[in-house]
């Protein structure tokens, strides 16, 4: 009776199978053979030729691409590292059960409800040299107008910024969660030990929250690499290529000069750092297994 | 800080802490709303206008009935067809996988490389998929049409819902389900009848991150349509040109946007978090 | 209703043998209880049975119908489970209907059936309730008229009332016998309480290990255990063992001397000597003696157990408890008389742990 069930089981697995396969391995495979050859669909007419790893090698001295992969990952280490700051501290706060956390809860979750093509438009407004809010604010702290987006300087951590604010609610409520999974008793004996609350954040907090830390950072080292939406209305990768992430990148190799073969070479590039650093993540997941 | 009482100084200064995050959370929101209400010129002016001294709705009116950018009850249905569509499909197919992952009816080897595939599915940068995609579907003919977008976000969710659901479906009282096969219940009326009224809660959490993701995802909308299809985001970003920023327009179409997810979401606030952990944080 | 046969099943789940070499009969109308401890593979033999799991190996017959390979679906049986188990989305009506829609029912008969099974259960006021909105013991009666409302071939039941608290539990086992005998139902009921197997059962299965340790009626297993599991899991408070040796047809011990009778010594002539022996005597069967005695203990505590007293002794290596009327008031560290009714005795090898009498 047992083989009716597995028929089963293979049939719900089915339609989703198909979608991945139809979705993810076929443009993939198709990927991984076009990256081996050159081919630019600019040229009608054009066949793609076979160039072997050339398209890989080519990255290397690649500035463009090197410059990108240095911006994304620039962008996603600080991002990570100040949300998570802010995060654990707003996580703490909202732990602390008073009636504005509850107020707090509803209000942490706008910033991500609102489309990234709509945050990008939105910030360029309030960046803007002439008449964005933020110059109106610095203004107060004696501080200058600033150019922000049409800076080369300037325009990556301002991107950053903004980020963080959208974000933010995620490492922010994943570790709240993690908090609230602590149990009580455990604070309590350690203040009856006569454990001082720095000691008990240092040695009780924090280490229970390693689980929830990780898969927070997992999840947001997914999101970060693959930005686009963003600045794709923010800054559109300038001035000049300062805010150039790699998908951006990629997109107008692939779609605005229409070069398949290098694209296809980067985006498996990219895929296998992405790959690695995940793997690495969600093996120190399953080791603690503590996670599912 | 850690559940246990406070003091009056501590308690002062969680309230200006929170306070001062929910201005800085809540004003650029604020800030879209207003800019949406304001003439353009308007919003050209400095110091900024916080206040706004001419409130019109004609921004509104210009997007939706007097575009020169086509007709954008159209792109809104667009949106809302394949949004719709895509909660749909992940929902049903990705439960169904889930329900299957977490039986034991398959080899224990089997499940975990399923899993894993999906969870290493659910890693790929979207980039890396879209370009050969656009070709494959360019191939089929199928660019520009809802059905192309829709495939692509639903298989994007799909392994969103996968994890979700197999947490969900793995907490269902295993006693239940054996009920239902003594009373007769084959695997997928037990599945319909029995285990997906019982998990309603978790498709909800589902659902509207599949909502937030297929409204508002820009990248792949903007490869794979250009007319017929093409949704919201790709509208409000065909706004930017190089010489001349629409601030009323934008603004106007992006609260349009935004307002269907705060309501949506908004039934479930609790379970959210459950969602943005991915199922992988037990609360 | 049926017979049920179980011929030499085994369960392993990867080494594990969870069920091993397992085979019994339930005959028509008969109230078999599969007890033992938890982990002894009585749930595992009650899913088998219900075809939730296959065996690895041996064959099931019900109502003389090979049906290892019938669904659990067509086996036409029900079952009831220690969570009950009740479908939370559901009203009571359409959980007791339930099986009979999925069977495709005529709705009309549903109906009827339902309001019969209800009626019979004394629950028909409670039938537009959802099962959140129920006490335990009226979930009980839901996953109860959940079962019987197909008219099953047989009826399985897998603690049912160990969810219960202690005052339901005394009352509902006797309804459920009332219940089952009216219905003439054959039932396989598995439980870990030994007193709920004795107070029920036709026959008992008395398991460890995934092994049947005895098949037989209470009094079978109660008054001739068939080995030193089976004596120390049935009966409160446990039986007394302690180590002996025999010579020339008297026990020895420490603080124990006792002559065996004629029958018993034939019985370990036939089973052949050997050097130690576990004597078992369950403690109503030790007696105060008023009178010297060649059994001798030390008062260590006594508990009051409300009707009696139940004093635990101690002498040397030896500790037994024994139950006491509560006119006489033993204290601590008291030497008592004892008297052993020798008959009521039972012993084991020490090795195999085989009754020999």
């Amino acid at each position: 009776m047992l083989t009716g069930y597995r028929k089963w089981s293979i049939i719900f697995l089915l339609p989703s199978c198909l979608f991945l396969i139809f979705a993810y391995v076929y443009p993939m495979v198709y990927s991984f053979i076009m990256s081996f050859f050159s081919y630019s669909m600019l040229i009608p007419g054009a066949k793609p030729v076979f160039t072997g790893i050339n398209n890989y090698l080519s990255i290397f001295n690649n500035l463009a691409f090197l410059n990108s992969l240095r911006i994304t990952f620039i962008f996603s280490i600080v991002a990570i590292f100040f949300q998570f700051i802010i995060g654990l501290f707003l996580a703490l706060a909202m732990s602390a059960n008073l009636r504005i956390t509850g107020v707090f809860r509803v209000f942490m979750f706008i910033p991500l409800m609102i489309a990234p093509v709509v945050v990008g438009i939105l910030w360029r407004n309030l960046y803007h040299a002439s008449y964005g809010v933020i110059n109106f604010f610095i203004s107060f702290l004696g501080i200058p107008p600033q150019t922000w987006l049409g800076s080369a300087t300037q325009a990556l951590p301002a991107v950053i910024v903004v980020e963080i604010w959208q974000q933010l609610p995620v490492f922010a409520f994943i570790l709240a969660a993690g908090i609230a999974s602590i149990p009580t008793e455990l604070n309590k004996a350690a203040l009856v030990d006569g454990c001082g609350r720095m000691r008990i954040f240092w040695h009780i907090t924090l280490p229970l929250l390693k689980p929830a830390i990780i898969v927070a950072f997992l999840l947001r080292i997914i999101d970060t690499l693959r930005m686009f939406d963003i600045v794709y209305t923010m800054t559109q990768g300038g001035p000049g290529t300062a805010t150039k992430f790699l998908s951006l990148h990629i997109y107008e190799k692939g779609l605005r000069f229409f070069d398949i073969g290098a694209a296809a070479a980067q985006s498996w590039f990219f895929l296998i750092i992405v790959l690695l650093i995940e793997i690495y993540f969600i093996r120190l997941i399953l080791s603690r297994g503590t996670a599912r | 800080m850690f559940g246990l009482t406070k003091s009056t100084v501590e308690k002062v200064l969680l309230y200006i802490i929170c306070t001062i995050v929910i201005i800085v959370v809540v004003f650029p929101l604020y800030w879209l709303i207003i800019t949406s209400l304001k003439y353009d010129i308007d919003s050209y002016i400095y110091p900024p206008q916080f206040f706004p001294v001419n409130i019109t709705f004609k921004n509104y009116i210009d997007i939706l009935f007097l575009a020169q950018e086509g007709n954008l009850v159209k792109y809104f249905l667009n949106s809302l067809i394949i949004t719709t569509s895509t909660i749909f499909l992940s929902l049903l197919f990705g439960s169904m996988a889930a329900y299957s992952l977490s039986k034991h009816y398959l080899s224990i080897m089997f499940r975990r490389m399923m899993l894993a595939f999906v969870l290493v599915i659910r890693i790929f940068p979207p980039i890396t998929t879209a370009i050969p995609y656009y070709i494959i579907l360019s191939k089929f003919r199928l660019v520009d049409t809802h059905i192309g977008l829709i495939i692509s976000h639903v298989s994007f969710s799909l392994p969103f819902t996968i994890w979700l659901m197999i947490g969900f479906f793995q907490s269902l009282p295993a006693e239940i389900e054996k009920a239902a096969t003594i009373d007769g219940c084959n695997f997928w009326q037990r599945f319909i009848r029995i285990v997906i009224p019982l998990s309603l809660p978790g498709l909800a959490v589902t659902a509207i991150f599949g909502f937030l993701y297929s409204w508002n995802e820009f990248m792949l909308a903007s490869i794979l349509t250009s007319e017929n299809a093409k949704t919201l985001p790709v509208v409000i970003a065909g706004f930017i040109s190089d010489k001349y920023l629409f601030w009323g327009k934008m603004t106007a179409l992006g609260v349009l946007m935004t307002m269907p997810v705060i309501i949506f979401s908004s039934f479930a606030q609790r379970n959210i978090v459950k969602g943005l952990t991915f199922g992988a944080v037990k609360e | 209703m049926a017979n049920l046969v179980l011929k030499n099943i085994t369960k392993k789940f990867g080494k594990i043998v969870a069920v091993n070499n397992f085979s019994f009969t339930v005959n028509d109308a008969e109230f078999v209880t599969l007890v033992g401890p938890s982990g002894c593979g009585k749930s595992t033999t009650l899913n088998i049975i219900a075809g939730l799991e296959d065996p690895t190996e041996g064959e099931i017959y019900i109502d003389n119908i090979f049906s290892n390979n019938i669904p659990p679906s067509k086996r036409d049986i029900a079952m009831v489970f220690q969570s009950y188990a009740l479908y939370p989305h559901m009203r009571v009506r359409e959980n007791i209907g339930f099986g009979l829609k999925i069977r495709r029912f005529d709705k009309k008969e549903i109906q009827k059936r339902v309001a019969e099974t209800a009626d019979f259960l004394g629950i028909g006021n409670l039938l537009d309730r959802k099962p959140a909105e129920l006490s335990g013991g009226q979930r009980q009666r839901v996953a109860l008229g959940r079962a019987i409302v197909r008219k099953p071939k047989l009826f399985l039941l897998d603690e049912p009332l160990s969810n219960l608290d202690a005052k339901l539990r005394t009352q509902m086992r006797a309804d459920l016998k009332i219940l089952f005998s009216d219905l003439k139902g054959s039932v396989v009921y598995v439980t870990h309480d030994q007193l709920e197997a004795m107070t029920m059962s036709d026959i008992l299965v008395v398991m460890n290990d995934g092994i049947i340790q005895q098949i037989g009626s209470s009094d079978e297993v109660y008054d001739h255990p068939g080995n030193l599991f089976v004596a120390g899991f049935i009966g409160s408070p446990i039986m007394n063992f302690v180590n002996v040796k025999i010579e020339r047809g008297v026990i020895y011990s420490d603080g124990i001397e006792m002559a065996l009778t004629k029958q018993q010594l034939d019985k370990i002539a036939t089973y052949g000597y050997k050097k130690e022996y576990i004597l078992g005597i369950r403690s109503e069967n030790v007696n105060i003696s008023k009178s010297e005695s060649k059994i001798r203990f030390e008062v260590e505590v006594v508990e009051d157990a409300g009707a009696e007293y139940i004093v635990h002794l101690k002498n040397g290596k030896n500790r037994i408890t024994l139950i006491s009327e509560k006119d006489i008031s033993p204290r601590r560290g008291e030497g008592l008389n004892l008297q052993f009714d020798v008959n009521k005795t039972h012993l084991f090898d020490i090795d195999t742990e085989v009754a020999i009498y």
